[in-house]
């Protein structure tokens, strides 16, 4: 049951963002869209810096698809 | 009249030496290529730095400086340096034997005849230091690939390549990563497409004494330690309104060769009895994992601006783990050029298959490292920054007179709990440190000074769970 409704709302989210994505945003219109704190890797350097420090705390790392140095950790 | 040049002897001298010659010529013309490719907008440097501290007496000083020049239209090229100080107890063992996790075969090259059959394989506990040196290079290009096929000037859907590679090295561990990817716009920019692919050739150099066994499977794999760390990313970043936009990253990777860690040991048998006997650990020699990453932000129309940003992470692996990673943090300005951003953070994941609180018999795969265990954890924290916004640099400035646009400070609270079980407890004060019951960080050059495990009583003589902080302060120019 967990698994139809996860499909589900996968096929759902796709749809809506492919939906979403033949209505343009103009240009004009991307005051707040174009704001800093808008960015979802605002800082590269803070984010470089966090993702080497939580995969040597944690059994999981990666997946956010930045490259990153390794270490003996 | 007198020739001068014939007057001028010291001229030679200060040329130098003939070989030094072409190195200057060269460097000559490096920088007037950079002064000639180099628009002024874009030009950027930085630096950055971390303390880091925590409850098993680990402490890292990081300082990262990061550059970035625009050479023209098109080109973007970076540079970063991160030199990471690390200071971390030493394990501590005198009463234990450690035999190799899979086999007791004995050496017949130079490494040592048993693994660690020497009390003295792990020394005194004490206050060990390490290095990390860490060079990164990036290059980039971007060109509207569409405007030149439709023939349209007003398209605006550009395409971006970029490529990295990345050397850091310390003491005993060396790293060599490369990594490719290209990112697409679509539809006047409203849709992001990407792929990103990294591979890294690790290789661990550990002291004689702390070498596995001949024969030993993840050793072996690639051959004196090595191990080989891959990734590849898609993702996909959609405006959905003026005042929302969201992305999906799907992930896939791939690590294989030597996953050990050569200074983790584990307490194998009785330990009350005296019985027991410590093990290298001993991990599978290859993993694969997925993951799923989606992010949504939401622009708030408040104060000077404000948004909110979440993102869920889904990581599985072939090792059994399973976790769910949450996020949200808040910006908001006030006062036209500050930003104060709280953030929270929740992690859950299950244990590793062959993860255990305690072995009473040897196992093929084994592990003391409470990172394969499962837990919850927990961070806060904050960033307050004064920035520039639209900063434009004067006409009228020298090259590479320096403009700051941003300095920022942000903090973090990292804690999650531990084993309450006395006996666990007990095994996992034995794993390091059995006399002085100080924590292990690291050995000299391990590279795990900075892996903290919460195996640490912290100073206290109780298990408290582990606890992390760190501190990072940044600055940044434009030039």
């Amino acid at each position: 049951m967990i698994r139809i409704l996860r499909t589900s709302l996968s096929i759902l989210a796709a749809f809506w963002l492919l939906l979403n994505a033949n209505c343009a945003i103009m240009q004009w219109q991307r005051q707040y869209l174009g704001d800093p704190i808008m960015y979802f890797d605002k800082d590269g350097d803070e984010t470089k810096l966090n993702n080497h420090i939580y995969p040597r705390r944690e059994g999981s790392g990666g997946g956010y698809g930045g490259a990153g140095g390794g270490c003996g950790c | 009249m007198l020739n001068s040049r014939s007057h001028r002897p010291w001229t030679s001298r200060r040329a130098g030496p003939r070989h030094a010659r072409p190195a200057r010529i060269a460097i000559g013309v490096a920088l007037a290529s950079v002064r000639v490719f180099a628009s002024g907008e874009g030009n950027a440097v930085a630096y950055s730095y971390q303390y880091y501290g925590d409850n098993n007496k680990c402490h890292v000083s990081t300082n990262l400086a990061h550059a970035q020049l625009k050479l023209g239209d098109h080109w973007t090229a970076g540079v970063d340096m991160t030199l990471d100080a690390i200071t971390a107890a030493s394990r501590s063992d005198d009463k234990a034997r450690i035999i190799d996790a899979t086999t007791s075969a004995t050496r017949t090259t130079s490494r040592p005849a048993s693994v660690l059959g020497s009390v003295d394989a792990i020394t005194s506990a004490s206050r060990t230091g390490e290095m990390r040196k860490e060079f990164g290079a990036t290059l980039g290009f971007l060109y509207d690939f569409i405007k030149l096929f439709r023939n349209d000037p007003n398209n605006d859907d550009p395409t971006s390549f970029s490529a990295s590679g990345i050397s850091s090295v310390e003491n005993n561990y060396t790293s060599r990563t490369v990594s490719g990817g290209i990112a697409q716009d679509l539809f006047q920019r409203n849709t992001t497409v990407g792929l990103r692919y990294t591979i890294s050739f690790d290789q661990y150099s550990p002291p004689a004494r702390f070498l596995p066994p001949v024969g030993h499977e993840s050793w072996d794999y690639f051959g004196d330690g090595r191990r080989i760390t891959e990734s590849a990313t898609f993702s996909l970043t959609q405006g959905i309104t003026t005042t929302t936009i969201a992305s999906v990253i799907f992930g896939y990777g791939r690590d294989r060769g030597y996953l050990d860690r050569p200074y983790y040991v584990i307490t194998v048998g009785d330990t009350g009895s005296g019985l027991d006997s410590l093990y290298q650990e001993h991990v599978p020699p290859e993993k694969e994992n997925i993951t799923a990453v989606a992010k949504f932000n939401q622009y708030i129309p408040i104060l000077d601006g404000s948004s909110i940003q979440l993102d869920y992470r889904y990581y599985q692996d072939t090792w059994s783990t399973r976790s769910h990673t949450i996020g949200a943090q808040w910006y908001f300005r006030f006062l036209n050029n500050w930003v104060v951003r709280p953030e929270y953070r929740i992690y859950y994941q299950t244990p590793a298959f062959f993860y255990s609180d305690i072995y009473y018999v040897p196992q093929p795969y084994m592990t003391a490292d409470l990172k394969y265990s499962p837990f919850i954890a927990h961070t806060v924290g904050g960033k307050i920054s004064f920035e520039v916004r639209d900063f434009v640099k004067p006409s009228d400035s020298p090259y590479f007179a320096l403009f700051p646009t941003s300095i920022s400070i942000a903090f973090r609270d990292y804690f999650r709990g531990g084993p309450t079980d006395p006996a666990v407890l007990e095994r996992h004060y034995s794993y390091y440190g059995s006399s002085t019951r100080t924590s292990g960080g690291g050995e000299p050059g391990d590279g795990e000074a900075e892996a903290g495990d919460g195996e640490g009583d912290g100073g206290g003589g109780l298990f408290r769970g582990f606890n992390s902080y760190w501190l990072q302060t940044g600055i940044q120019f434009a030039f």
